[in-house]
């Protein structure tokens, strides 16, 4: 019972894993995100575009 | 006053910049005039102050309740309360830039076209706040972009300056030309530019031709989107804040960016159709936060980090307006009009702050090298007011209290949960998740600045002159002081929101 409570203590009752897993979590989405920014000018000419026809997409269909 | 004279504040920065240049070429190129080149500093400051004079007139006559409207023909400059707000911004950021420059930029070849086009870039982005029909509004943002490509290409012996221009010339031309068709359309579906006259009938033929407006909105909302750094059309921003001089960074990022997200608000008013974008602008507003945040975490050069958050602030104001546009209320607009100015200090010092240690490291022994988030160790050691300065701008930015960052956040804050409406709320939680998450990449330069042993470049570091470091001070302390009183500027945030509002008419 004692090194369970002991366990559960060390761990920060389980906060210290979540915390992990918030910070491995955005870490990895702030990696993938990074590989977007090419600073190609031809992909950024294409996400002009892509984002023009997701908004015309959006109002069309009445969102 | 006679309301016409309020045209002075954008016709003495617009008539002031040809002088400026005229003036620095006269004296650069007579061998006999050593020293002449101060002349440009000297009337490129005189303009920003008396630029001071009619906008001080101006405030007083709206103030009093008197129209300020002009026309030339059929064409109208009005300015209300958005204009007002926009033109304080670009004047006291301005200013600042001004001063601050007169050091940073004292060695550069082709000074006075830096001050020509930073005069000329002011005085259009004044001018844009106060047009009122979809033309004229298309045309001074067109010479406010124009002036700023110049701008961000100005080291043009440098390949990655001239890229970062080129890059901003095709994107922002891009965005440009949707918004020519964007008014092409309301023009051929309603007979008439004029914002007043198409919000009369706006709900009218909005409705007959419900196509024609949703499609016209959508090349709004991207045209301008462009500039206002809507992700992912806000490719352009990284590498144009970075390589321009730090004194255009600033203005990019207070001034020039706001100025596209007054413009698309303006044009999207002529267009009168039921909610539809209104969730699109709330939608933006959540993907800017969280794109510009988790990306600025990645950044190692600091200017391209401050760039990246500055996606996040627009998403912050784009949420303060979206929320009042959805769900009613004047209060989620007004702290959004609040975190406009609020963001143009804080950013603009965090920028100044930054130029001014590019200024003092590299500059100053001849290299044009990026200032990285690494060469900020034990900055306090030997620039201790450049590291409060930058300390206070990006704790500001990053929403710690008491400091005018958290005031304006919390103000969209309490705005958004006064409307009791569930998807709301939960972006308001997303939010402040988010500015949490941004004292991630915020907090670490801090600590960096306040360590005890000085990186390399800091040792190498050559001393400040008092023309950097006062528009430092004036801005931390505005910083401070706007975070102990917020309310100074209710004078002007609440009568801009209520007109943002109006023009929707909510």
């Amino acid at each position: 019972m004692g090194t369970f409570h002991e366990e559960l203590v060390s761990s920060s009752f389980g906060f210290e894993w979540l915390n992990q897993q918030v910070v491995a979590a955005v870490k990895k989405s702030a990696a993938v995100l990074q590989k977007t920014q090419t600073g190609e000018l031809n992909w950024n000419i294409l996400g002009i575009i892509i984002a023009l026809l997701a908004v015309l997409v959006m109002l069309f269909w009445g969102v | 006053m006679d309301a016409i004279r309020f045209t002075w504040m954008f016709a003495i920065p617009l008539l002031s910049s040809p002088a400026i240049y005229l003036a620095g070429r006269l004296g650069i190129h007579n061998p006999n005039q050593k020293g002449r080149p101060n002349l440009v500093r000297i009337l490129a400051l005189l303009a920003v102050i008396a630029t001071w004079v009619p906008y001080i007139a101006a405030v007083r006559t709206f103030l009093s309740g008197e129209r300020l409207e002009f026309a030339v023909e059929s064409i109208w400059l009005r300015a209300d309360a958005i204009s007002l707000l926009l033109a304080l911004m670009v004047l006291s950021l301005g200013t600042l830039v001004v001063i601050f420059s007169w050091s940073y930029m004292a060695d550069e070849v082709g000074e006075e076209k830096f001050y020509a086009m930073l005069l000329a870039m002011m005085g259009l982005m004044i001018g844009l706040g106060c047009a009122s029909d979809l033309f004229n509004l298309w045309v001074w943002f067109e010479g406010m972009a124009v002036s700023s490509y110049l701008l961000v290409a100005f080291y043009r012996e440098q390949p990655a300056s001239l890229e970062a221009g080129v890059k901003y010339l095709v994107q922002s031309a891009t965005g440009s030309v949707l918004v020519l068709m964007g008014i092409a359309l309301v023009l051929a579906n309603s007979g008439s530019l004029d914002l007043a006259a198409l919000h009369q009938n706006g709900a009218r033929w909005a409705s007959d031709h419900r196509l024609v407006s949703l499609a016209a909105a959508g090349l709004f909302i991207i045209g301008f989107g462009v500039k206002a750094a809507l992700v992912p059309l806000h490719t352009w921003l990284p590498d144009a804040h970075s390589q321009a001089p730090s004194g255009i960074s600033a203005m990019l990022s207070g001034v020039v960016i706001e100025a596209g997200l007054i413009a698309m608000l303006r044009a999207l008013s002529a267009i009168m159709h039921p909610l539809d974008w209104r969730i699109i602008l709330l939608s933006f507003g959540a993907l800017n936060m969280v794109f510009g945040n988790l990306v600025a975490l990645r950044q190692t050069i600091l200017k391209r980090m401050l760039a990246y958050s500055s996606l996040s602030h627009i998403g912050y104001i784009l949420l303060g307006i979206g929320v009042s546009l959805f769900a009613g209320g004047e209060a989620a607009a007004q702290g959004a009009m609040f975190h406009l100015f609020t963001h143009m200090l804080m950013k603009g010092l965090a920028f100044l702050a930054a130029g001014a240690l590019i200024y003092a490291l590299y500059l100053q022994n001849g290299s044009h090298h990026a200032l990285l988030v690494s060469d900020l160790a034990g900055t306090a050691q030997k620039y201790p007011m450049v590291a409060l300065s930058l300390s206070i701008a990006v704790l500001g930015l990053g929403g710690l209290p008491p400091l005018a960052g958290f005031m304006s956040k919390w103000q969209i804050f309490v705005g958004g949960f006064s409307t009791q409406n569930g998807w709301i709320i939960a972006l308001m939680v997303f939010m402040a998740l988010n500015s949490v998450l941004s004292l991630g990449y915020y907090a670490p330069l801090v600590n960096l600045m306040y360590r005890k042993t000085p990186s390399d470049a800091i040792l190498a570091g050559k001393p400040l002159p008092s023309t950097i470091t006062l528009p430092l001070i004036f801005l931390a302390m505005a910083v401070v002081v706007l975070g102990l009183a917020p309310g100074l500027m209710d004078w002007l945030t609440a009568p801009a929101a209520k007109a943002l509002l109006g023009l929707f008419g909510n």
